[in-house]
């Protein structure tokens, strides 16, 4: 008798350290980017550095990294009737620039570049619950733009290294990302 | 492992680009081989954005250097002068490119 109740036991308790894992495992971190959210694996963080540069910046080991800031019209010295839900979109080629001043054309123009995204980078806009992401991902980098419907204040700008673009929307709570 | 002289070029050649930040000042004492490397990336990017960065990077490349991979690690320790000659000339290129780039260097440090 003494041993059948043993042996549940430590089914009992076989079955919640289980259970127990599973949840560890499938636990997110939030991580705030002024209201844009980011939500990490918890697991993932174990080992990983975060330190402050002007947002929150990750270094989950050698290669994966994650930095990223919030930027507005005054950061990006853009005039104060900006549109800038439009900035992505300028700088990725998918609205042309032709109608605005002229060095502003420039600014925009060389903008990828100096962010380090190839030419060839693969541009993406994907709609979420909040607004829109745009990507430019070459090799191993990507930059990640999200606006927000709500707001036109403010931009996320992420900076992944050593990330597919379909893990960074995942982190960005979009489901089925291809 | 850089030199200390290394090391000092490095930080004037980011400040060149981004300005100064105490974070990346702060940072100068681990500087490494990643350093030098996102550096490299950054002003390969950003080579253009004014007149005495076409300058310095022209002068750093002289006498049949090339921008391969790793050419930033070869001309450390001998740039000094070029740096300085640049500072003179101003500094900065877009902002996109401290925002972009003080992150990935900050990064190689820790």
């Amino acid at each position: 008798m003494l041993n059948k109740t043993a042996i549940a036991l430590c089914a009992v308790l076989t079955v919640l350290s289980a259970n127990a894992q599973l949840e560890s495992d499938s636990a997110l971190t939030s991580i705030y980017y002024g209201r844009f959210k980011l939500e990490i694996p918890t697991a993932s963080l174990a080992n990983a550095k975060i330190f402050s540069v002007d947002g929150p910046a990750i270094k989950f080991s050698d290669p994966l990294t994650l930095g990223g800031t919030l930027v507005t019209r005054e950061v990006l010295q853009l005039p104060a009737d900006f549109n800038l839900a439009l900035y992505p979109r300028y700088i990725f080629g998918l609205e042309p620039t032709d109608r605005l001043p002229e060095d502003l054309q420039k600014q925009l123009s060389s903008a990828l570049r100096s962010f380090g995204i190839a030419e060839d980078a693969a541009i993406r806009e994907t709609p979420y619950e909040e607004g829109k992401i745009y990507s430019a991902c070459a090799h191993t980098a990507c930059l990640f733009f999200a606006t927000q419907h709500a707001q036109d204040d403010h931009l996320l700008m992420l900076f992944p290294e050593g990330f597919t673009h379909k893990e960074i929307l995942h982190l960005m709570g979009v489901a089925n990302a291809e | 492992m850089l030199s200390e002289q290394q090391k000092n070029e490095l930080l004037g050649l980011i400040v060149l680009f981004i300005g100064n930040d105490p974070s990346i000042s702060s940072s100068k004492p681990y500087f490494n081989n990643a350093t030098v490397d996102v550096v490299e990336r950054m002003i390969e990017a950003n080579m253009d954005c004014n007149q005495s960065i076409k300058k310095l990077i022209t002068q750093l490349v002289s006498g049949g250097r090339t921008l391969s991979r790793g050419w930033l690690k070869r001309v450390l320790g001998g740039a000094e002068s070029a740096i300085k000659a640049a500072e003179l000339k101003g500094y900065g290129c877009q902002v996109v490119t401290k925002s972009k780039w003080k992150p990935a260097i900050i990064t190689t440090t820790y």
